[in-house]
């Protein structure tokens, strides 16, 4: 981050390739159109290229960044489009072929630590209560406040909030024990070498 | 409210479920600085960021990065080419090595790759004048194959019975002819041109339309101007 900060193309790059299948599959995943969610991707990294000198290392790491920006400039979209897609059935996204996951700009070693902390995540968010995932994908893909989700899924707003706080909870306990275990280190690991970052974020996750 | 109970909404608010209120009240007390209540809210960023790892990844299109890299090149702050440094061939009209007009996009974002990450990179941007405020261009110097690489982008297309052409003016007011060009229907073209030997300082580069085919001394309307400092 700090070589694109100062400008480097290079840099640009390099971060570029190991985020971008990421960041377009969340856009993807709130705008429902794949040319839509590369002008989006095109966007978030030209944003973050003019405003890299304000990133703060010690607050997150360039991925958590990206898909912060991602989300947020595609729901924007959403919203200036009044529209918003059908949502799509979590097994749409999430039971396909694992050599999909696989970014050919990537070392081998580097696909597989991705590949691994990919799988273990995917499992921690699938292995939730199915009406808490689906509360917690309302949210985030479609940003959808707690009344709205209720809205959406004609339950009462009370069994929304405890589905959000209960799934989110489960969520944050399974992947600070994927930390712990060490398995979910390495993606981590690497944005902090990329964000230049001297403290790691993981942390406060580690020791909670 | 207490921080504890504050560290559960954080990661509701990373979600983006909170009202606009209650996430407003989040915010003004991590502006307080409390630090407990900072790592909290960072980490149910990280938590939240997770959310799309979990999805099967979908690879975009390669031509993103291309464009990408192009965009960047134009967005970037880098020290312009020094004067002098800039040389102009006496008969520049005759060195055109070649003009490529109407092509996709595509087909030379990948050259233009590799002009931006030259390690030292001199160019020159050409910004739109009144008859089209919205064009812009960029003209690289490549070192290594002796070329003058011209890009111009959101033109719109030359008057019927007439054509681009690009223009240096040297530091005595010469206006050496570059060679003449279309634009794509994005409004976009590239002009390779080659560097003689006998080249000499310029102080400026100018796009203008001319007659089709070309002019020897420019006659028409500035479209794109940049000046070497």
């Amino acid at each position: 981050m700090r070589a694109i900060a100062a400008g480097e193309p290079s840099a640009m790059r390099q971060l570029y390739q190991r985020h971008a299948p990421l960041v377009f599959t969340c856009c993807q995943r709130i705008v429902g159109d794949r040319m839509e969610a590369e002008q989006l991707l095109l966007d978030v990294f030209l944003e973050l290229w003019q405003r890299a000198a304000q990133y703060d290392a010690a607050r997150s790491s360039p991925r958590t960044y990206l898909l912060t920006l991602a989300r947020s400039r595609s729901l924007d979209y959403l919203r200036r489009r009044k529209v918003r897609p059908e949502i799509k059935r979590a097994a749409d996204n999430h039971d396909r072929p694992a050599e999909l996951i696989s970014s050919p700009q990537l070392s081998p070693a580097q696909q597989s630590m991705d590949t691994e902390r990919a799988d273990l995540i995917r499992a921690a968010v699938n292995n939730l209560d199915p009406d808490q995932r689906r509360a917690i994908e309302c949210a985030f893909y479609e940003g959808m406040t707690q009344a709205q989700v209720a809205t959406r899924l004609g339950v009462p707003l009370g069994t929304i909030k405890t589905r959000l706080r209960l799934g989110l909870s489960k969520l944050r306990d399974r992947l600070r024990r994927l930390n712990d275990r060490g398995a979910g280190a390495s993606m981590i690991q690497t944005d902090q070498i990329e964000s230049g970052s001297k403290a790691p974020v993981t942390d406060d996750m580690r020791g909670a | 409210m207490t921080c504890e109970e504050r560290k559960e909404l954080f990661l509701l608010d990373a979600i983006g479920s909170l009202e606009p209120a209650e996430s407003e009240t989040l915010r003004a007390h991590l502006a307080d600085g409390c630090p407990a209540c900072a790592a909290a809210a960072a980490e149910a960023e990280e938590i939240a960021a997770l959310l799309p790892v979990a999805l099967q990844q979908e690879m975009p299109s390669p031509e993103v990065l291309e464009k990408l890299m192009v965009q960047i090149a134009t967005k970037r702050k880098i020290e312009r080419p020094r004067s002098g440094r800039w040389l102009m061939p006496a008969a520049l009209a005759a060195c055109v090595s070649a003009v490529i007009t109407g092509l996709a996009m595509w087909q030379w974002l990948g050259e233009a790759h590799r002009l931006v990450t030259m390690p030292d990179l001199q160019y020159v941007n050409l910004a739109g004048s009144a008859p089209q405020p919205q064009a812009h261009g960029r003209v690289f110097w490549d070192k290594e194959h002796q070329q003058w690489h011209a890009y111009f982008f959101d033109m719109k297309p030359p008057p019927p019975g007439k054509q681009y052409e690009m223009w240096f003016i040297t530091a005595r007011g010469e206006k050496l002819p570059g060679g003449t060009f279309d634009v794509d229907e994005h409004g976009n073209a590239r002009l390779i041109m080659a560097v003689p030997s006998d080249a000499g300082a310029i102080a400026a580069a100018a796009v203008t339309d001319e007659k089709t085919g070309g002019v020897r001394v420019p006659a028409g309307a500035i479209q794109l101007l940049g000046k070497v400092d």
